[in-house]
């Protein structure tokens, strides 16, 4: 029913005669549909809404009528997705590319942003306070000891950040307009999953519920427009990782040459060929490194226009400003039902599941830690002011945008 | 000696005797649904406050309008109870006075009059 009065209305006031009434600013300009960067860039005439401040503020069906959001979106509000190997240089890259095309960067998706509270407490430092089902364990506990039974849980839950990342992502390029460039992505989850799986570091019966996941979460979300993968040789993969020398990485019995090439196959053979049926692809040899600028002249050269009848962009065919809206509401305020489909029970692999004791005794310990006691911007303890009168909390839960650490 | 007759409570001759006279209400009557109302308001406040992993007082404009919208509608309830049974009382009252063929004098009896006689067997 709401669905009737959204259309209504905002057909109503979306109309030219009502424009000119209301916004005497938006006049229809000829939409080129490529991304530029942002030397490049002639400053449109019509003035664009300010962004929408999504992470603060719900977009309700009182917005809709108001608020257009195919106003805010331009030839750039795209996402590109930078993929590639072990230390390619992809968030280094990924970073120059966002700066070069006025883009929002979102680093490689890590369980730090899960681990990290709002108030800055690490819960990993609750680890020794913990039974040993309940610990932490992130990146750099899986490079130590590959073959740990936990492994199991760290893969699903990195589908799991990585989902929730890629709807920020969306949300963010529908609610404000600005492009996105993330560094890896939920799409290509499943090479890492075939790697493990590859070197029997997991179960087969983890990696079919690990499909489970992903089939249950991955259709909710639009593709990207455009992937980029930067092709670095198993060899000089091994070299770089050696360069770079995260002490984790050199010394880590999971890194060897056999999970890379696993990985590559992968990355090559099923990812690149499924994405690009939907994204435009764009494959550099970057075994010597290479410079953004050159790959930006690429992208400014595709053509983002969308034929009739085809496959490419599918996800993002919206015609009406109505499903514009719809969109933007489904990655902005519903977040937390999106999460809900990677509630799955897991109770027939024994590596996933936790003793009863052991997850009470969890719970108990994460209630005393630092800023774990109430909900965010209610714990008087860690300075919230204001509680006595506070009513509300952030409509969402937005990741933090924080990059991986490597002790 | 007429026992009760004086003292005790007075015996209705007829049935419309029973709509008669006024009995003053207990305080606890006079007040028990909006209390019950408030109360009711200002709990389901605090346990919403806990479900949502906050502070049981925190948000305390919700707990005074919460609590007054609570006494406000039992306020109502309660009016809305009287008026249903002084209605029904009006309704009784005004077929016995149309029916006096229904309701003809009757003779005052004890229960032992009334009961069989018992006999204890085992």
């Amino acid at each position: 029913m709401a669905g009737v009065l959204r259309i209504t209305f905002s057909k109503f006031l979306n109309s030219k005669n009502v424009q000119s009434f209301m916004l005497p600013n938006s006049v229809n300009e000829l939409i080129i549909r490529g991304i530029i960067s942002k030397a490049a860039k002639i400053p449109a005439k019509a003035k664009k809404p300010a962004p929408w401040p999504y992470e603060h503020k719900k977009f309700t069906l009182f917005h809709y009528f108001f608020d257009k959001t195919s106003s805010r979106i331009d030839e750039n509000s795209k996402i590109i997705v930078v993929e590639g190997p072990l230390a390619a240089g992809k968030s280094k890259f990924a970073s120059q590319l966002a700066c070069e095309l006025d883009m929002l960067y979102l680093p490689e998706a890590n369980l730090d942003m899960l681990y990290i509270n709002p108030y800055g407490f690490d819960l990993k430092t609750l680890d020794p306070q913990l039974p040993e089902s309940c610990r932490s364990f992130d990146v750099s506990d899986w490079l130590k000891n590959p073959k740990h039974y936990k492994a199991a849980t760290f893969q699903l839950n990195q589908h799991g950040i990585k989902f929730s990342q890629y709807i920020d992502a969306l949300a963010h390029v529908l609610s404000t307009g600005q492009g996105v460039v993330l560094d890896r992505c939920v799409y290509s989850d499943f090479v890492f999953a075939e790697a493990m799986y590859s070197q029997k570091f997991i179960s087969k019966e983890v990696k079919n519920k690990y499909y489970q996941f992903r089939r249950n979460s991955i259709d909710e979300l639009l593709r990207p427009h455009l992937v980029i993968y930067l092709d670095v040789p198993v060899e000089k993969t091994l070299e770089n990782i050696k360069k770079r020398n995260f002490s984790m990485e050199v010394n880590s019995p999971a890194i060897n040459k056999d999970y890379l090439t696993t990985m590559e196959t992968f990355y090559k053979q099923h990812y690149l060929k499924q994405i690009s049926k939907h994204a435009h692809l764009l494959v550099y040899d970057w075994s010597e490194g290479g410079d953004p600028e050159v790959v930006i002249e690429d992208i400014e050269r595709i053509d983002f226009e969308k034929e009739e009848n085809d496959a490419k962009e599918n996800d993002w065919d919206f015609r009406m400003e109505d499903e514009w809206g719809v969109a933007r509401h489904k990655y902005s305020d519903g977040k937390f039902k999106l999460m809900n489909y990677l509630n799955i029970p897991c109770v027939d692999i024994k590596e996933l599941m936790i003793d009863g004791d052991d997850l009470y005794h969890y719970c108990k310990v994460l209630e005393e830690a630092p800023g774990m006691k109430f909900d965010e911007g209610f714990n008087a303890a860690m300075g919230d002011k204001g509680i006595l009168f506070k009513t509300s909390t952030k409509p969402r839960e937005t990741l933090p945008r924080v990059e991986r650490r490597f002790p | 000696m007429t026992v009760g007759k004086n003292t005790g409570p007075k015996i209705a001759e007829s049935p419309l005797d029973l709509f008669e006279g006024h009995v003053e209400q207990p305080l606890l009557n006079k007040f028990w649904y909006p209390v019950t109302g408030g109360i009711v308001g200002f709990v389901a406040t605090c346990t919403g406050n806990w479900v949502a992993k906050r502070p049981i007082m925190s948000g305390v404009q919700i707990h005074a309008l919460m609590t007054v919208a609570g006494v406000f509608l039992g306020n109502y309830f309660d009016k809305l109870r009287d008026e249903y049974f002084a209605e029904k009382d009006a309704i009784m009252r005004h077929y016995i006075l149309l029916h006096p063929e229904d309701f003809p004098k009757f003779e005052r009896r004890k229960y032992s009059e009334v009961l069989e006689k018992w006999y204890p067997a085992r």
